[in-house]
């Protein structure tokens, strides 16, 4: 079941009756400061809109900017490639840039990975890494979940923040992700951030804060 | 109310409430009213009210001066910008979303124009 500690579980929700709300060890890292911030926030979720994330960032006193990527239907609508003219590296990274649809020169102050690292190959993980490279700065935070070894499927879940040391959790439909990449190979391709902290959890699953 | 039946393609302007059943292609502007996008609702259109709900599917951006609303059936893919933002349990949303609460709290600018004689004008939907 959830391989985080459950602490309630839900009648929070109305649609998602299977929707828990689960203890969290490095949200509040990756959230610190923003509830005291005053100037604009920048986040980047690699999910589509949740209730709960926009809920969450609605609270907060100062403006913020919020960016669902909706990265798992940028995966699956990709075209198998023409094996005669394949689409070069660049030409791939420019694709996956125009669809995040990031405006030009933000500085990105969270990235809400989720678990969509492993719905990418690692050369898909190695071209999102370029595509958030120059959104990234010194203050840049990212917050995700691994895996302890590459063999283990990761249950797939779509996630939300619940509050700042709190996570939403609903099986998502897929029951397993279609990669459990490794904390190692996650650090040699998404170049972008690095693991700064990991917190081992149930079933070999690691709970990720990543910094610059 | 834009019937399910109904396709436009144009500018709607106008100073009343309107929900939108049918086909919008184009833009939607109601600055003190209230927009209601019904669940047969289908626009591609960007859309400016006082407050936006969303129950069908719309691709444009949004502008709400007060909320905006996307409900459970909701399907939005563009850009809202307003000082309250919901999403309903279900939703779906690929985009941004600018918050800024202080927005909210500011008064909102009333401009009246008096009329000789101290008649206040109003415009009149087009």
């Amino acid at each position: 079941m959830a391989f985080l500690r459950r602490t309630a579980t839900s009648a929070e929700t109305t649609q998602e009756a299977s929707q828990t709300r689960v203890a969290s060890r490095l949200l509040a890292a990756a959230l610190e400061g923003v509830a005291d911030r005053q100037q604009r926030l920048n986040v980047l979720d690699l999910g589509s809109g949740t209730k709960g994330t926009v809920d969450f960032f609605a609270e907060l006193e100062c403006p913020t900017h919020l960016v669902f990527a909706d990265c798992a239907t940028f995966i699956s609508s990709q075209p198998d490639p023409d094996p005669e003219n394949p689409p070069s590296f660049a030409q791939q990274v420019s694709e996956l840039t125009r669809y995040l649809n990031i405006e030009p020169g933000l500085e990105l102050d969270l990235i809400l990975l989720w678990d969509y690292l492993h719905y990418m190959n690692l050369e898909q993980v190695e071209m999102l890494s370029c595509a958030l490279q120059p959104h990234i700065h010194t203050n840049t935070r990212g917050y995700g979940f691994g895996t302890l070894h590459n063999d283990q499927g990761i249950k797939a879940f779509h996630y939300a923040i619940a509050s700042e040391a709190e996570v939403f959790m609903r099986p998502a439909a897929a029951a397993r992700l279609p990669y459990g990449h490794s904390q190692q190979a996650l650090s040699e391709n998404f170049i972008c951030l690095r693991i700064s902290r990991g917190t081992l959890l149930q079933e070999g699953h690691l709970e990720l804060l990543l910094e610059p | 109310m834009i019937g399910q039946s109904i396709e436009i393609k144009g500018t709607i302007t106008g100073n009343e409430n309107l929900v939108i059943e049918g086909t919008v292609d184009g833009s939607v502007t109601l600055p003190d009213n209230d927009l209601t996008i019904g669940e047969s609702g289908k626009v591609s259109a960007d859309l400016s009210a006082k407050n936006v709900k969303v129950e069908g599917q719309v691709t444009g951006d949004i502008s709400g001066t007060e909320k905006v609303v996307i409900a459970k059936s909701g399907r939005v893919r563009g850009n809202i910008t307003a000082p309250r933002v919901t999403l309903e349990d279900g939703a779906k949303f690929k985009g941004s979303i600018d918050m800024d609460p202080g927005e909210a709290a500011k008064p909102a600018a009333k401009v009246e124009t008096k009329m000789p004689g101290g008649v206040e004008s109003k415009q009149e939907a087009s």
